[in-house]
């Protein structure tokens, strides 16, 4: 059985390295600590410790497809699994009875844009709160740095506000719901956490995010029953509710990312939905 | 049976002395032999509000009651959707206080300075730079193909009957040019594959490329020379469909209908 990772860091697995070697939350680090996590010892327990490898792990599956990446939007998760089923050819009709996708959605407010030049590695710009706090000038000199900058200030101020990315955030759970069971695809699908622009994790609460941002109109509800609970793994509720839930918020958590301890109750906590429900 | 339409200025009959008796949404009605014909159908929208205001149609109490059959005419794809924060359309005295579109059009002279738009000189070079370098034709085409996944999913899902077109194509600066309908096989995700997913059962020429959409097919089969301006299916203007190119698409519509068993 091949398993397909999707999400954002902490499907990825940020902030995981080695105690032996950095004993110290990397995010306080210049650079939120990235360097460490290239290192090769923090790389390996990395990939031992976060949630998708303790989930394969129960599920004696060896083959993992990794389309996670820190700082993912939603569409961008969305963007890359259909890239990869067409690639593998699984649109076009390959056998998918081998597949198991797995999907931490991340929080809704992000979004990605295609840029009209290259942008790092890609064209798609990832954007979310944090984008604000950025000078692009370094990235895309000066001038075009500076529009960016003033884009994104713009762009948070006049078009962020949750109605629109509340809708597009539940068209796109929808359409992967769609497309993964029209594939005959076992899946499974959570929601990691809901990110509070400018507070730490400690101070996150999800019952406060959902009221300010998730209200729904009629037609969203409507499409938002659809979502089957089955794959959705506490359809209303977050994978950060239950690492709190199960762990403790010391414990569970690094800066902004699950620890070891978070992945673990994470890993566990999904085997034994997909247990339940024979999705595996 | 009742007939729901959505789509842009195509299937609102825009420019017609009689809109309501002889745009193809009209013809459609006498056709089908639907009781009544609702036509949702709005000039200058884009594929993302046409799927927003189909959601919400759905989501009414009794819109599912008498048997519905919808229509969609999808526009063309470049069209995008913006979601403005509360305080700039009320300055604005918008109808709609959230969703506008935008278009080719915001790259007009003056066009900002329009009463009616929320879009101050100001801020003007901000929505230009979205426009221009944040999104391109790829991109546009993604998002498009993932409109048209989302909406036959889910009207699939609710066992609704539906058929498709595609109205124009690429209308550039509101000049429509005939466009060969491209897939995108290199670069950052294979399109034909996702275009593939759809169903041929239920779009109108789905896998035509020379002739996919209305405008398209019109201009290649009914006259034969695309080099006519004034093309006798359109209006003077050549920016929408005149009474008799109504009448043709109605023609198309029901028949492919008829033949896929739709109907």
């Amino acid at each position: 059985m091949k398993l397909v990772g999707c999400g954002d860091s902490w499907c990825w697995g940020a902030e995981l390295v080695d105690p032996a070697i950095d004993p110290e939350p990397i995010m306080n680090l210049p650079g939120g600590g990235f360097e460490r996590q290239s290192v090769p010892e923090n790389i390996k327990y990395r990939l031992k410790n976060r949630y998708l490898n303790q989930f394969a792990k129960h599920a004696n599956i060896e083959d993992i497809v990794d389309l996670s990446l820190p700082s993912q939007s939603n569409d961008a998760i969305f963007r890359k699994l259909v890239a990869w089923l067409a690639e593998n050819n699984y649109l076009g009709g390959n056998d998918t009875s081998d597949l198991i996708v797995s999907i931490g959605w991340t929080s809704p407010e992000r979004t990605e844009h295609y840029y009209k030049e290259r942008f790092g590695d890609t064209n798609y710009a990832p954007y979310g709160p944090w984008s604000l706090d950025q000078d692009f000038t370094g990235q895309l000199g000066e001038t075009e740095g500076k529009k960016l900058n003033e884009f994104y200030n713009l762009f948070f101020d006049m078009f962020g506000a949750p109605e629109g990315f509340v809708t597009k955030y539940i068209h796109t759970v929808f359409l992967t719901q769609m497309l993964l069971k029209s594939l005959n695809i076992k899946y499974v699908m959570h929601q990691a956490f809901y990110h509070h622009h400018e507070q730490m994790l400690r101070d996150w609460d999800d019952e406060v995010y959902r009221n300010k941002n998730l209200v729904m109109s009629n037609e969203l509800s409507t499409m938002w029953n659809l979502i089957d609970s089955d794959s959705f793994i506490n359809k209303d509720s977050t994978a950060h509710h239950i690492m709190i839930e199960q762990g403790s918020l010391e414990d569970s958590f690094i800066v902004f990312h699950p620890s070891a301890l978070g992945h673990k109750i994470w890993g566990q906590y999904m085997f034994d939905f997909c247990k339940e429900r024979n999705i595996i | 049976m009742k007939l729901v339409i959505f789509g842009d200025s195509w299937a609102f009959g825009a420019d017609l002395e009689d809109r309501v008796n002889t745009n193809y949404a009209s013809h459609l009605k006498t056709m089908m032999g639907a009781t009544e014909v609702i036509n949702m159908a709005k000039p200058g929208i884009s594929n993302a509000a046409i799927t927003l205001q189909l959601l919400s149609w759905i989501s009414q109490p009794g819109a599912l009651e008498d048997d519905p059959f919808i229509v969609i005419g999808w526009t063309s794809p470049e069209r995008a959707e913006v979601f403005f924060d509360y305080s700039v359309s009320k300055k604005a005295n918008l109808e709609n206080l959230y969703w506008t579109t935008l278009g080719p059009w915001i790259l007009i002279d003056n066009w900002c300075d329009n009463e009616a738009s929320p879009y101050r000189p100001k801020y003007h070079k901000y929505v230009e730079f979205y426009y221009t370098m944040m999104r391109n034709e790829l991109s546009c085409y993604v998002e498009w193909i993932q409109q048209l996944m989302l909406v036959e999913g889910l009207l699939k899902s609710k066992n609704i009957s539906f058929h498709m077109h595609q109205a124009i194509y690429y209308n550039q600066h509101f000049v429509t040019n005939h466009e060969k309908f491209m897939h995108w096989r290199d670069g950052p995700i294979n399109t034909e594959c996702m275009w593939n997913t759809l169903s041929s059962d239920t779009f109108l020429h789905k896998d035509k490329t020379d002739d996919m959409s209305l405008y398209g097919y019109l201009k290649e089969h009914k006259l034969g020379n695309p080099k006519l301006v004034n093309l006798p299916f359109m209006n003077e203007i050549g920016d929408h469909p005149n009474e008799y190119g109504h009448q043709l698409i109605a023609e198309l519509l029901y028949n492919d209908m008829t033949e896929k068993g739709i109907i």
